[in-house]
């Protein structure tokens, strides 16, 4: 079991300036799991995914990668907005990874070209991305992250200004690519439904300094189907989480008024 | 293309009426000469100023040349540290805010007449493409420089496959200034300057005429001014319009 962590934070703490925004954060990722973050806004969230990232480091405490996570490319991220470069096609967006990491231009984009028709944008290659829909870019932006076959993909809500039924679509056919590939998912969201659907297991954090409240394992791994959000079970299942985010609310109130 | 329409149907009907109102009310050639009357003057006495117009056009676009250069590569080397960019600013600022007329005097009798031509073309381009080099270069969106580090970008990657094509579209609107600004610079300087012989430029030749009070030909060769800028103004919009073809807020404004 040991040897397949792939992610261990460690009592992980981090403040900005005098305010602490995290404290003692501690939890660990298998290969190949999904695991959602939910919580109150600014508990910090982005900044555990930054900090995995490596784009801040952690003032107290440890996060320890797996070596399959230290390469370059090994780590995909998906920011809240697509984050295209407006100055190239979509292809060229999906192909820059491989072409920071060294490939040859006209082999990148060929990789490029095959995983847009993954995500059924085969026709959109040479599109601009103001010439694409919300949903679309995001569809990009996914595929730029799944085109080094990363081991870990961090995700910060990515799909939160598109409508429900893109946002239901796009939860599908990113659960069918990365099951197929064995890929983690860290997976920051706003959404209890998005988060339980998706997910292997839900993380409630707490209220600003950010904690994990709760953890919750989601009886339906890997057999996830559109039908799934009408069961009873996922009812419950968003209920229990509910309950607790509820109750991570609370927590920032009192503190607040004390 | 409805809008250029629009556009030389006002320039010619403007230029109708001066020629009626001159016909007209019998106004003197040396008050107001006729737009038929300069273009006369402008074909009969192109021998003086097609090698004037040609001598302004040289200085300003050899000077405007010299301000994409510098700015751009001042720019780059500046955008590479802060301390650079401080080290540098308070030369360029002072440059930009001492008018020009007051530095050519200095300029002539340092380096000559002739290259006070050029200096002077370059200086006052020479600011708007610094600034818009840097400002772009500083312009970067945030989450694309994150995402560059995720995937582990050199320095050399992040230049020119974020900064340099960030920054292009506030070094296009520089040029669009610096380009209007290189032909102030080249005339004001040939005011200073007054150059003679085969490099006479067409300032000098405005101010010949004007001490000779031959209007046709003060117009003829303002006119002359005239078009050099709107040559610059166009050439620059069409480099603009082709570098960013891509970019999508340009193209919007363009339409």
């Amino acid at each position: 079991m040991a040897e397949r962590a792939l992610l261990r934070l460690v009592r992980v703490g981090k403040s900005f300036a005098e305010r602490v925004v995290l404290r003692d954060i501690s939890f660990r990722m298998q290969q190949g799991e999904i695991l959602s973050l939910i919580g109150p806004s600014g508990c910090g969230k982005t900044t555990i995914l930054r900090m995995i990232a490596g784009l801040a480091n952690p003032d107290t405490g440890t996060i320890e990668r797996n070596h399959a996570l230290n390469e370059k490319g090994r780590i995909g991220y998906v920011f809240q907005d697509a984050t295209l470069m407006p100055w190239a096609s979509a292809e060229a967006n999906v192909a820059l990874p491989l072409i920071l990491q060294g490939l040859p231009s006209k082999e990148a984009h060929q990789h490029a070209n095959a995983m847009l028709a993954k995500l059924e944008l085969g026709d959109f290659a040479c599109a601009a991305p103001h010439e694409l829909s919300g949903g679309m870019k995001m569809r990009v932006a996914l595929a730029r992250a799944l085109i080094t076959n990363p081991s870990l993909i961090l995700m910060d809500e990515p799909f939160a200004a598109l409508d429900e039924m893109t946002r239901h679509a796009l939860n599908d056919e990113m659960l069918k690519l990365v099951r197929a590939r064995g890929t983690s998912l860290m997976f920051v969201t706003h959404s209890v439904a998005e988060a339980a659907y998706l997910s292997d297991r839900v993380a409630v954090l707490s209220h600003r300094p950010g904690h994990v409240m709760a953890e919750f394992k989601m009886p339906w791994s890997c057999e996830q189907t559109p039908a799934l959000r009408y069961e009873k079970r996922f009812t419950e299942e968003t209920a229990r989480i509910s309950a607790a985010l509820g109750r991570a609310m609370d927590d920032g109130n009192l503190v607040g008024a004390a | 293309m409805r809008n250029a329409r629009v556009s030389i149907a006002i320039v010619i009907m403007l230029v109708a009426a001066w020629e009626a109102a001159v016909r007209d009310l019998a106004i003197p050639e040396w008050k107001l000469p006729a737009p038929s009357l300069v273009f006369d003057t402008l074909v009969n006495d192109w021998s003086v100023l097609g090698p004037a117009f040609a001598a302004t056009l040289q200085v300003t676009l050899a000077g405007l040349a010299l301000a994409i250069i510098g700015g751009v590569g001042i720019g780059l080397i500046a955008s590479r540290s802060r301390l650079l960019e401080n080290a540098i600013s308070p030369i360029a600022v002072i440059l930009q805010v001492t008018p020009l007329v007051a530095i050519a005097p200095l300029l002539i009798i340092y380096i000559g007449a002739q290259a006070t031509l050029y200096v002077a073309a370059f200086l006052v381009a020479f600011f708007p493409m610094l600034t818009g080099t840097l400002a772009g270069l500083r312009a970067v969106d945030p989450a694309l420089s994150d995402l560059f580090a995720v995937y582990g970008a050199n320095a050399t990657q992040r230049l020119w496959r974020l900064e340099a094509p960030s920054a292009l579209p506030f070094m296009m609107a520089g040029l669009r200034t610096a380009g209007g600004l290189a032909l102030i610079g080249a005339v004001v300087a040939e005011f200073v300057a007054g150059t003679v012989g085969d490099q006479a430029g067409l300032a000098y030749r405005i101010v010949e005429a004007s001490y000779r009070l031959n209007m046709p030909r003060l117009f003829a060769a303002l006119a002359l001014i005239a078009l050099t800028g709107v040559i610059i103004y166009a050439l620059t919009g069409l480099a603009s319009r082709i570098v960013l073809a891509r970019w999508s807020e340009q193209r919007a404004m363009a339409d």
